[in-house]
């Protein structure tokens, strides 16, 4: 997710000039748990209505739609400042696929293409919607993207309506994106225990209370479904790679976007998942090969891994 | 896609050309227009195997695709009515046999018993003294007399194979072969728009047909062949040289029933290539300088006949007996003057049994391979010097990774025409295409130049290498399309 904090910082360099202090972490999609500098929402559009951006009847000015396409474009540029994340997307879209299908009978006999058919999901810190478009491309009955940051909604939800296949699922609600902190989602009663699959990928470490953000994560989801989380384990190893080697050395991503402190152990996610109740089943390493820009499956977990859980 | 092999233009790098004319929106959508999921354009050996590909992955087979040939396509049993083959032929490495088996084609090929494989390659140099000879058994490469059992390769014509795979997509229910049909225009598609964007926001690309029908596809692919009429038309720019040389081809008759080698001798004009092909027949190549193609061609068939034998024939004893004398002729000796012991392999010469065909070679390549929702493979955008024979199976490994990568697309929720993913494919080939086309020209270089520490090096080189065999073993694996590192 480090990636995706560069390209925030430059959408507050654009939007906010007179709200220096906004965010430079809009990954809170949780912000109770989230440290002090979280997302601030007092950007001038606020007052926006997002539903409006992509109608015929717009209450938007054009320049306002060109700026967020724009915008939009950049966080979707698959060679801008996201790429490892673009890259890896396809691997932990796949991985969540295969895990499903091989512990649940629920989705084995949906079409190649659709193997996700019949399932209701969340993607909790949402981003501009990567995961969550994959997700409802794979044809998943409802998929809710969440996010604690206006823009990244905005971001996600502009990219999806103007997509050939997508714009159909946003209109039938069936590809949605949910502006909201997980704590003011929850309290929506009927949303406790509704979903088969909640994933959060690679937004745990931005988060200031895993603990209760896990526990959080794991109401939402239904009795026998699956949670999945990626993260950067707290080893030496992810110290020189991911802070010393891509932020110091490399220059891959800003110095300050990863807090080696607040990386997690699996040890730490196994424990806190088991006292809400889930298994987890698997744990896998992801391997980031910068020569070629390759994500892999690997054993070893002491830098990016990925982990899914089911719910007793 | 070799259709237009024989009366190539050279139209490397046409900048600019279809720029402006292609954007273009489409506001009705009119009763003509389909729907497909990918347009596969040039249904020539690449094309053809494409579409096989992605009807028979299991991740690709619900796809919809249309495949867009502009000659009459000929079925199989058209091809082989005359027992002679036809002069266009191609020397499949054992990747892409694999391929023609996954792709359920292989059984069709084989059933024209038109294939001829072939277990050894003997290479050998003008001034003779140095001669490689490649065998595929790992035990006892260097063994001259050890017959080897594992094919290095096939030998088959190119439209026997053309016909064996259209006719195998025929049969696969989601492609469609559109022939024949060439196409009038690609619309609704600005190249510099979609190469700045990953979106695969707004509409599909059209591809408007010379019969005015209309067909919009999520993927677009070029397989039109080294005269891309798709390149040209959206103005892309390749990089390339012509080597001012021409190959000249035909097809022999042999003296024996069975040849199982290939031959090719670097001559100072250039390399000549003898392909045994199925039922005693073989087909030349002879690259060589235009001046003395042009003068090849007009040759009456007995003295045309008599120049291929020389060619690969000529030479005499060294005169010196003495070692150091020996040394001197073996590795400095600028005339043609020695045998390598190659020529001795070589299956005795009969007849000519086909017209001589001429071809101009050049070498091109094409800086991005990708933009969204538009591909190219193959010839269209790498383009070799036959001389290695690795221009066709560059063109089935491009097929083998774009339909795993589409395969990908689908597996992990992304739009077929999707930036990143065909980005992915470029990434994965243009490596290796250049790695090959690297080595191509390197070796042309080599073996065209004549001044005397080239050509005492090359020997040196030659002779050397016939002796080491891990570095034989590591050039054997390669031609066969494995990977050594």
């Amino acid at each position: 997710m480090q990636q995706s904090i560069k390209a925030l910082s430059k959408l507050h360099r654009f939007t906010a000039t007179t709200t220096a202090a906004s965010s430079i972490k809009c990954w809170s999609h949780s912000q109770p748990l989230c440290r002090s500098f979280s997302s601030t929402n007092t950007t001038p559009n606020d007052n926006i209505n997002i539903n409006n951006i992509n109608s015929n009847n717009n209450t938007l000015k054009n320049e306002e739609i060109q700026f967020f396409n724009n915008l939009s474009k950049d966080w979707w540029n698959p060679e801008g400042t996201m790429k490892p994340l673009h890259r890896m997307n396809p691997l932990r879209v796949q991985y969540i696929v295969d895990s499903i299908k091989s512990s649940t009978s629920l989705i084995s006999d949906n079409p190649i293409q659709y193997p996700l058919k019949g399932l209701k999901m969340i993607d909790i810190g949402c981003g501009a919607g990567l995961l969550s478009e994959s997700l409802s491309r794979l044809g998943a009955d409802k998929v809710i993207g969440l996010d604690a940051a206006k823009n990244n909604v905005l971001m996600a939800k502009s990219h999806a309506s103007a997509d050939i296949d997508l714009k159909e699922n946003i209109e039938t609600n069936k590809l949605e994106y949910v502006e909201s902190t997980i704590e003011r989602f929850i309290q929506d009663e009927s949303m406790v225990e509704s979903f088969d699959v909640v994933c959060s990928l690679e937004v745990i470490e931005h988060v200031d209370n895993p603990q209760e953000f896990l526990k959080l994560c794991t109401r939402l989801l239904k009795p026998g479904g699956h949670i999945f989380i990626s993260t950067i384990n707290k080893t030496p190893t992810s110290f020189l790679a991911t802070i010393l080697g891509a932020e110091y050395i490399f220059r891959m991503v800003p110095i300050g976007t990863h807090h080696w402190s607040q990386f997690i152990k699996p040890a730490d996610i196994h424990s806190a998942l088991a006292q809400n109740n889930c298994a987890v089943k698997d744990t896998q390493g992801l391997f980031y090969n910068p020569y070629d820009s390759s994500w892999s499956l690997i054993k070893d977990l002491s830098v990016n891994y990925i982990l899914y859980a089911i719910k007793k | 896609m070799i259709r237009n092999l024989i009366k190539f233009k050279y139209t490397a790098g046409t900048g600019g050309i279809g720029r402006s004319l292609s954007r273009y929106y489409c506001t009705n959508s009119g009763s003509n227009r389909e729907q497909y999921d990918v347009v596969i354009v040039g249904g020539g050996l690449v094309g053809s195997a494409m579409a096989c590909s992605l009807g028979s992955s299991p991740n690709t087979a619900h796809l919809k695709v249309a495949l867009i040939e502009g000659a009459p396509i000929q079925s199989v049993q058209e091809t082989i009515v005359s027992p002679v083959p036809d002069i266009r032929t191609i020397s499949f490495n054992q990747q892409t046999i694999q391929l023609f088996k996954d792709i359920g084609a292989w059984d069709i090929i084989k059933s024209t018993n038109r294939v001829n494989p072939f277990t050894q390659v003997r290479v050998w140099d003008t001034s003779g003294f140095g001669g490689v000879h490649f065998g595929s058994s790992s035990n006892d490469i260097a063994s001259m007399d050890t017959l080897e059992q594992e094919y290095m390769g096939y030998i088959i014509e190119n439209k026997v194979v053309t016909a064996s795979l259209l006719e195998r997509a025929k049969s696969l229910p989601n492609i469609t072969v559109r022939s024949p049909l060439s196409v009038q225009s690609l619309e609704n598609y600005d190249i510099n728009q979609q190469a700045a964007s990953t979106s695969t926001a707004g509409s599909l690309p059209i591809v408007r047909l010379k019969d005015n029908s209309e067909i919009s596809a999520k993927l677009i692919i070029g397989a039109d062949g080294g005269n891309s009429v798709l390149k040209k038309q959206l103005g892309i720019s390749s990089m390339g040289k012509s080597y001012n040389q021409k190959a000249v081809v035909c097809t022999l008759k042999l003296g024996v029933d069975q040849c199982d080698s290939l031959y090719q001798r670097f001559l100072t004009t250039g390399p000549i290539a003898l392909l045994p092909l199925a039922g005693g027949y073989a087909n030349i190549i002879w690259s060589t300088n235009n001046l003395h193609a042009n003068y090849l061609l007009e040759l009456d068939d007995e003295s045309f006949l008599q120049q291929v034998k020389h060619s690969f024939l000529s030479g005499d004893k060294p005169s010196s007996t003495d070692f150091l004398g020996q040394l001197f002729n073996n590795y400095i000796n600028l005339n043609p003057t020695n045998l390598s012991g190659n020529e001795l392999y070589l299956p005795p010469i009969e007849s000519l049994v086909s017209k001589r065909a001429s071809f101009p070679l050049r070498t091109d390549h094409t800086f991005e391979y990708t933009h969204s929702r538009l591909c190219f493979i193959g010839d269209a955008s790498h383009l070799v010097h036959p001389m290695a024979g690795q221009g066709v199976n560059l063109g089935m490994a491009d097929v083998k990774s774009l339909s795993k990568k589409i395969g990908e697309s689908v597996r992990s929720g992304y739009d077929i025409g999707d930036s990143m993913m065909l980005k992915t494919f470029e990434e994965e080939r243009k490596t290796e295409n250049m790695k090959m086309m690297l080595s191509i020209d390197t070796l042309f270089n080599i073996f065209n130049n004549n001044t005397l520490p080239m050509v005492a090096m090359r020997n040196f080189g030659m002779s050397f290498l016939n002796h080491i065999t891990p570095l034989k073993k590591i050039i054997v694996d390669v031609s066969k399309g494995k990977k050594i590192f």
